[in-house]
């Protein structure tokens, strides 16, 4: 709400108030307009007791209810602006205060990519293509806990793996137990493999089933054809295993 | 030195257009709260005027955020007239040529719609682009996001563990098993540029395409890039099948087609195929051992029989492992065991299946979540899908 439209309203409520008390002039009348009547003042929970010799001020005005109402909601909607008011000013200080994390961020981040030597002339090129205003700035000293411009996305109440999720200390966390487990996996897998090949080396020599025609010959060598695939992908995910690290600096 | 800038750039159909926000919102995200990034940044979202049309304020509401959208005009051509993603991409290489992003200092990371990073991606990036030595790295992706433990699920377990060998492979000369990615690979501006995506006609696999231009005009320059990627496993077993079925294609039109690939190169990515290709035979052979009694002919085979079996297990169960910090729902042991039989089926079946049918430019992989979808205002959540996919 603007804050004209606070005083329209404001200027409304005085206005309903103006007319109730010219309303109710006669019988409240104020201490300047008229003398005041000798009065008891009232013990606690009383009514206060009309003047003696008041005159008769005839039937109220049909429209007093109606009026007291207006004048009621109006006082409650001021009422309701004044806190969005408030709470519009604490945005406005959240704000604030992000744009002053994001600067002492910025500076943080100059002063890495100085560190770093980047020729200037490097940064001028491509000066025109760093991210819009609308952009978030590059990367930053340390996690922030700032309120994102970007709106947090928990993916539309997705399933699993909220990319807020990804972080490197779980990928650190899981690459590093893989690659602790590479011999146990290697080994593991010979001895299994061995383990299973002689169980059904035995079955087949135990069969003792009469040699088949020959042309079925090919039907074993189709399934072979996979095996050097196999293979290869073993030592392949060894090889690839051993020789790298793959975890990346916190 | 130069300081590097990172393209990120997703390219995509982008009618997936959650699981496209999320993607971007994943990018914007880290780069805010990951300490120390050494380079500059830029967010390209390449897609589809379809794509942007089908959700244009959560494309405005990104374009506000920082990216920049490009859509790819419906009249655009390239040379030699290729399709899909791979015209996607070539506009995208044709526009940084125009901006002068070209350079040795501009690096691009390619995503899919629903390849979201982490913290860990960008800091493996930042390492990788300011060691520079190699000129294209990939890495490991993770399938957990919208995890549900289906067979499409649990099978797409296995390719994270697989990673492994496609990393090995993709870093030995001549790439002997045929590995890459058609996401999660930064790849100097300049070089991705001089090779381009362009080839004649629809190519299926334009990864793959790409991998090997690559390796014939820089040799072998690939390196490993440190740091998971994060997407979503197909929604479907018909959507896993038809996946697969395009990466088969894929392998069939490089071998046929690609005139880039070396003739044992070219017998490498066609054995890979055949592998795959055999398995369903292998099972077939498998059951019919049990009425064709041809037991002494498995003498050979039952000597590598225990390695095939146990190699096929540890890529569920080590692939498990490595989605295990990442899963918010469980699987029971029993069900984790069915899902895998199931899914292993339909990659089993899917290079028969590749070919005796073919894919089509409007073959789209869902990577909206089913239940998301049907709710409808797409635009109004606004939040967070592949054609690697």
């Amino acid at each position: 709400m603007e804050f004209e439209e606070i005083e329209d309203e404001d200027t409304y409520v005085l206005r309903e108030l103006d007319r109730l008390r010219d309303e109710l002039s006669p019988r409240t009348a104020s201490p300047t307009s008229r003398p005041q009547p000798e009065v008891i003042p009232p013990s606690e929970g009383e009514r206060t007791p009309l003047p003696a010799g008041a005159p008769s001020w005839g039937q109220p005005s049909p429209y007093l209810e109606e009026r007291l109402i207006i004048a009621r909601s109006a006082v409650s909607e001021l009422v309701a602006q004044s806190r969005g008011v408030g709470r519009s000013l604490e945005g406005l200080r959240n704000a604030l205060a992000t744009i002053d994390q994001e600067l002492d961020r910025a500076s943080a981040e100059i002063g890495f990519l100085r560190a770093d030597q980047w020729e200037d002339q490097d940064v001028k090129d491509v000066a025109w293509r760093v991210p819009s205003p609308h952009s978030p700035p590059l990367g930053h000293p340390g996690p922030a806990v700032v309120p994102s411009v970007v709106p947090p996305s928990r993916a539309a109440s997705t399933i699993a793996g909220s990319f807020e999720d990804f972080t490197l200390e779980r990928y650190n966390h899981t690459i590093g137990d893989l690659h602790a487990r590479r011999r146990a996996l290697g080994w593991g897998t010979v001895v299994a493999a061995a383990g299973i090949s002689a169980v059904l080396l035995f079955l087949t020599l135990q069969a003792h089933e009469p040699v088949p025609v020959i042309w079925l010959a090919f039907l074993p060598l189709v399934w072979m054809i996979p095996v050097p695939f196999f293979v290869a992908a073993f030592r392949g995910t060894q090889r690839v295993l051993r020789r790298n690290r793959l975890e990346l600096p916190e | 030195m130069r300081a590097p800038t990172v393209l990120f750039q997703v390219t995509a159909i982008g009618k997936n257009s959650r699981a496209l926000d999320a993607t971007a919102r994943s990018v914007l995200h880290w780069l805010r709260y990951t300490p120390k990034l050494g380079f500059r940044y830029l967010l390209w979202l390449v897609v589809e005027p379809e794509g942007y049309w089908s959700a244009p304020t959560v494309y405005e509401s990104l374009e506000r955020a920082g990216a920049r959208i490009v859509v790819v005009p419906e009249d655009y051509q390239t040379p030699l007239g290729t399709k899909g993603k791979a015209r996607a991409l070539q506009y995208a290489s044709d526009l940084r040529g125009r901006l002068g992003l070209s350079m040795p200092s501009v690096w691009v990371y390619h995503q899919d719609e629903e390849t979201c990073v982490g913290q860990d991606t960008l800091t493996g990036i930042s390492d990788f682009v300011r060691d520079g030595r190699a000129l294209l790295g990939a890495g490991i992706i993770l399938y957990p996001i919208d995890w549900t433990g289906t067979p499409s699920h649990i099978q797409e377990l296995t390719r994270s563990y697989d990673d492994l060998r496609v990393l090995d492979s993709m870093t030995m000369p001549g790439n002997p098993t045929a590995g890459f990615h058609g996401s999660h690979f930064v790849v100097r501006a300049d070089v991705e540029d001089s090779v381009g995506w362009d080839s004649r006609g629809y190519a299926p696999s334009e990864d793959l395409m790409f991998e090997i231009r690559v390796r014939a005009r820089y040799g072998s320059v690939f390196g490993i890039l440190k740091g998971f990627a994060y997407e979503k496993g197909a929604f479907s077993l018909h959507d896993q099948l038809r996946q697969r079925r395009r990466w088969m294609h894929g392998v069939i039109f490089a071998v046929l087609h690609c005139r880039e690939l070396p003739l044992r190169r070219r017998l490498t990515v066609a054995y890979s195929g055949l592998s795959w290709i055999s398995a369903l035979p292998s099972v077939i052979v498998l059951i019919a051992s049990v009425e064709l009694r041809y037991g002494p002919l498995l003498v050979a085979t039952s000597v590598f029989t225990g390695f095939i079996w146990v190699s096929m297990i540890l890529a569920y169960v080590e692939g498990y492992r490595l989605h295990s910090h990442y899963l918010g729902r469980k699987v029971s042991a029993p069900r984790f065991l069915a899902n895998g039989l199931v899914g292993a089926l339909v990659d089993v079946v899917a290079p028969w299946y590749a070919l005796v049918t073919r894919p089509t430019l409007s073959d789209y992989i869902p990577k909206d979540r089913p239940s998301d979808a049907g709710a409808g205002g797409i635009a109004e959540r606004s939040r967070g899908g592949s054609t690697r996919a």
